[in-house]
């Protein structure tokens, strides 16, 4: 008995340092702003407000912000897919290269950003893709690149080869045999890859906020920049925009915790 | 031919399409140019995104750029003064001591509460999902939150610490303090990618050996020191590799918080190249200490990769 209780205190105490960040959060963006520094802090018995979220969404344009962080989002994933499926098919099935371009490709993911964001923001400049969704979401595919060619190389090993060869004397031709079988196998890796892409971009600072100057392309997460003062800061609306920004993922990771555990873990983790 | 209907959706009796002809389709059927054919998307993104942007900060690092005026070459000058440059080498100790610090506390802290929470319990998969919250949120976004947590005026944590009788800690202001206050916002985001590995690790291992262990009398220590840990050394060395790599570009949670200060104390790698880069928009020196650190960066994890691959063998 005593030991059960203690076995839950623990776990009260663990889900409580998790949550407890993004619960103030909530509470800082419910709070009238006379209470946002008060000593004690008020940790429950206040009249909430509503007030900061339109002041947030107005005053720091989170409209199109949002949009531009699901356009950013959802470019990069794409353009992720369609480079590093067939790598890592060839890499898996063939052995090509032996290996060796798997880890080139591999060592691009310990590039340090800071390093790369420099020639990013010359080149990109020269290129007039600053300010530029497309500037944005080559820089975020950069970044999954190599993770997700990894991730698909290990999936693809584990398809029986013999299915292809079989179907291949059957007398289907290559286009064939990827729409008949691989595709309908891909399912899962592809929820993996996806679901791992779509939060890397969302959740990114750096690149969206180095590459962009205005709001025609920054991504919601570098948009809420903005709110950062010295002094005098604006603890309820910044609070709001935040909890506005971090809430898709907060849900997204609802419906699709193992595909992003198993994402973040380079699929060390196969349940 | 046994493995026919194991075909996951060629309906046995639907005829094979014709084989089409052409130079494109020939290359397509052949394995050795289907291979590169199907790198060639790849092989150009490298180039475009990784190779172009190397070469171009290696000839960068050799101008005088300082924006918005027109580059120059000026050979080493750059690369001098960034060997001889102080702040360089402290940002790089001080980065040092963010990833060492921070990566031991995530496993260690990491790998104890995967153990804690290895039996079965009620709404164990409810709770679990809500450890990966810190994971997910965007770390620049959650920092805002820390830096209210943190203020030494009306933050929550100094108000828990006079409930428990400490004194007032100015966490973020104080040159001694602020790093460790930031790795313990690291610490919080990223121990739960920890338990979620070290957990998957510990439901995959053989049951036998800790039945016997448990029959012979063992200590919960000693099963721990002679069994488990061994057993999921290879995972932990892993997951220790990721995050050091992960670790060494910090930079959300420091703009969202101390940005670089007091003083230079929290100033990383990472932060040192932006200011230098997009504060005084100094490009020249600015690439110079990208290329250095990216050799640094490359030197070292190609140490460590060898040694895992190494410990991996060993286990």
């Amino acid at each position: 008995m005593a030991r059960s209780l203690l076995f839950w205190f623990g776990i009260v105490l663990l889900v409580g340092a998790c949550l407890f960040p993004i619960l103030w959060m909530l509470n800082l963006s419910l709070k009238p702003n006379e209470l946002a520094q008060a000593w004690p802090p008020v940790f429950f018995f206040f009249e909430p407000t509503f007030e900061h979220y339109p002041t947030a969404w107005r005053s720091a344009n989170l409209g199109p912000l949002l949009l531009n962080s699901v356009i950013v989002a959802i470019g990069s994933t794409i353009l992720v897919l369609l480079v590093s499926v067939p790598a890592a098919y060839s890499f898996a099935r063939y052995e090509t290269s032996r290996g060796h371009l798997l880890f080139m490709i591999l060592s691009t993911r310990m590039m340090p950003a800071a390093a790369i964001v420099v020639p990013y923001y010359l080149i990109f400049r020269q290129f007039g893709l600053l300010n530029t969704h497309m500037g944005v979401i080559l820089a975020h595919a950069f970044f999954n690149f190599s993770f997700c060619t990894f991730v698909l190389y290990g999936f693809f090993k584990e398809i029986d080869p013999n299915i292809e060869y079989s179907a291949m004397i059957d007398g289907y031709s290559r286009p064939e045999i990827f729409r008949r079988i691989i595709f309908p196998l891909l399912k899962p890796p592809i929820a993996v890859v996806t679901s791992f892409s779509l939060m890397f971009s969302w959740n990114e600072f750096l690149f969206a906020f180095v590459l962009t100057r205005t709001d025609a392309s920054r991504t919601v997460t570098a948009g809420i920049e903005q709110f950062w003062t010295m002094t005098g800061i604006q603890w309820g609306p910044m609070s709001a925009a935040a909890l506005i920004a971090i809430a898709p993922m907060l849900v997204f990771s609802i419906y699709l915790q193992k595909y992003i555990v198993r994402g973040l873990t380079f699929g060390a983790v196969k349940r | 031919m046994q493995a026919r209907s194991s075909y996951p959706s060629v309906a046995p009796g639907a005829a094979a399409p014709a084989r089409p002809r052409g130079r494109l389709s020939r290359m397509i059927e052949n394995d050795a140019t289907f291979k590169w054919l199907l790198l060639v998307p790849a092989l150009l993104f490298m180039l475009a995104l990784v190779v172009y942007p190397t070469v171009f900060a290696v000839v960068t690092s050799f101008q005088k750029y300082i924006l918005p005026r027109p580059a120059s070459f000026v050979g080493l000058d750059n690369w001098r003064w960034v060997l001889n440059d102080v702040s360089f080498w402290s940002a790089f100790a001080t980065t040092l001591k963010f990833v060492v610090i921070a990566v031991v506390i995530e496993i260690v802290l990491g790998t104890l509460i995967a153990l804690f929470l290895n039996r079965e319990f009620r709404g164990q998969t409810f709770i679990r999902g809500l450890c990966i919250l810190p994971l997910v949120a965007a770390p620049f976004a959650t920092s805002l939150a820390w830096r209210h947590l943190y203020n030494s005026d009306y933050g929550v944590i100094n108000y828990l610490f006079q409930l428990v009788g400490l004194p007032r800690v100015e966490f973020l202001a104080d040159s001694s303090i602020a790093l460790f206050s930031v790795i313990a916002i690291d610490v919080w985001q990223w121990t739960p990618l920890v338990i979620f590995v070290v957990f998957a690790a510990l439901r995959g291992l053989p049951k036998e050996p800790f039945e016997a262990a448990k029959i012979d009398g063992a200590s919960a220590w000693f099963t721990f020191r002679r069994l488990t840990l061994p057993m999921i050394k290879p995972v932990l060395l892993i997951v220790a590799m990721l995050r050091m790599v992960e670790a060494f570009r910090v930079y959300d949670i420091l703009y969202g918080t101390t940005r670089g200060g007091p003083g230079t104390s929290t100033e990383t790698i990472n932060w040192l190249i932006f200011r230098e880069g997009f504060q005084y928009f100094d490009l020249g020196r600015a690439t110079a200490m990208s290329v250095l650190v990216l050799l640094i960066v490359l030197v070292l994890t190609n140490l460590l990769f060898q040694q895992l691959i190494k410990a991996i063998r060993e286990s």
